[in-house]
């Protein structure tokens, strides 16, 4: 009865093996994610160096789904360049364009943006009776850009089952794939 | 096929290192047996490369044999291993293959906009100041007519989508180092329209941050902000200094 005993822990031993690589990969997978994520980070300066434009604010330059590159430094922020910042009490950012700047001796600044796409300034996008950006509300200024790859996340976002039937068959492939 | 996204950052350092184009039958066995344990194989890549070399050289010798077992260790080192010819190993090479391809191409096309060197010229003329005032919460406005004239001609590649285009005074105030205001802009779609002559009174409003305009002098700035189909973005401008507004408010 030995060699069934035997047998069976070998077997046992192989899928909990297997089980180890599977998930070590898997782990792989997720933190090189992290790293390039955090990587570019460090290297653009800015909190999120890759993001999705949302709306059509920006066409025919930028269409929704398109992708965006930031870049964030020291050097002054000039009109005509594309910025994204935020606006207190707005969760989601804005990607316009700078017409106006106005810099002090010191160095603080005051900038108006508005979209290519609309026909007024951002004023009305700005929280209640703010008429300029800070410095502080720019995460970055827009220095890349590539079409249509942000409709992956679009439609994620847009349609959370087809998100999680990715997420699945993915998670089925990793259980079930035997090399 | 659960490791596609490690096994794609792999493929492109095997890709690149040069397996692609193999010259010794030694070296691709070598690089055979150093792939065999790898758990991403890509049998197209390495197979069709690989036996082109030894029959040519070797089939010219007497002894008609040894291609035929230099053949049989070859196809067992490289393609007899199980699961080669699978779906999700196929899928993994073409995957790995076509997005390695398309980001090549975007960079190139990225890159081919460097050779462009652009010799824009425009030209801006001062018309008419409409009107020129203090508003009620003391700052001065000012509205003008100008006659743009610009030919962009150059800054068009076969890599750019749009040219937006603005004419900015700047100038110094005590109070602020730089004031940059948008008078005009516009978005030029195609060369044929890059080559361009505009009337215009200032489509932003001129509005100073103070009461600092009068007699003040400024520069025209024309800008262009070149935005490619992939890729860098870029930026210049050519500015036009001398301009000056009238001593006293009308």
């Amino acid at each position: 009865m030995g060699w069934i005993g035997d047998t069976v822990d070998s077997i046992k031993s192989i899928q909990i093996r297997q089980l180890l690589t599977q998930a070590v990969s898997l782990g792989m997978i997720v933190t090189s994610a992290l790293i390039i994520w955090k990587a570019l980070m460090c290297i653009t300066g800015s909190e999120s160096p890759v993001v999705v434009v949302l709306s059509g604010s920006m066409e025919p330059g930028f269409k929704r789904g398109d992708i965006l590159f930031l870049h964030m430094n020291k050097e002054p922020i000039r009109a005509g360049e594309i910025v994204v910042f935020n606006v207190d009490g707005r969760e989601i950012p804005i990607v316009h364009r700078v017409i106006k700047v106005h810099e002090r001796q010191d160095g603080e600044v005051d900038i108006l943006t508005k979209g290519d796409n609309n026909y007024g300034d951002d004023r009305l996008l700005y929280a209640q009776g703010q008429l300029w950006l800070q410095r502080h509300h720019i995460m970055g200024r827009a220095v890349g850009f590539l079409p249509y790859v942000g409709w992956v996340t679009i439609i994620m976002t847009e349609k959370p089952i087809i998100k999680y039937i990715l997420i699945g068959a993915l998670g089925l492939l990793v259980i079930t794939s035997k090399d | 096929m659960g490791q596609l996204a490690t096994c794609y950052l792999q493929n492109i350092i095997t890709q690149f290192s040069g397996p692609c184009c193999v010259s010794s039958v030694a070296h691709a066995v070598a690089l055979q047996g150093l792939h065999q344990p790898s758990r991403c194989h890509q049998p197209s890549l390495y197979c069709s490369a690989s036996p082109s070399p030894l029959s040519s050289s070797q089939l010219s010798q007497p002894v008609p044999n040894q291609p035929l077992q230099h053949f049989a260790s070859l196809w067992k080192n490289c393609c007899a291993v199980p699961n080669m010819h699978s779906f999700g190993y196929r899928a993994n090479a073409l995957l790995t293959f076509g997005i390695t391809l398309l980001a090549l191409m975007c960079g190139m096309a990225s890159f081919s906009d460097n050779i462009n060197s652009p010799s824009p010229s425009a030209h801006v003329q001062v018309l008419n100041i409409n009107w020129f005032q203090k508003q009620p919460k003391g700052n001065d406005e000012v509205s003008m007519t100008m006659n743009i004239s610009a030919d962009l001609q150059s800054l068009f590649t076969w890599n750019t989508k749009q040219v937006f285009v603005f004419l900015a005074a700047e100038y110094e105030t005590p109070k602020n180092s730089l004031n940059q205001i948008s008078l005009w802009d516009g978005i030029i779609p195609s060369k044929e329209h890059a080559k361009f002559w505009i009337h215009t009174s200032n489509k932003y409003r001129f509005i100073d941050q103070g009461r600092n305009l009068r007699g003040k002098e400024f520069n025209l700035t024309m800008h262009w902000h070149v935005m490619p189909k992939t890729g860098k973005m870029s930026a210049d401008k050519i500015v036009m200094p001398g301009y000056r507004l009238p001593e006293e408010y009308r």
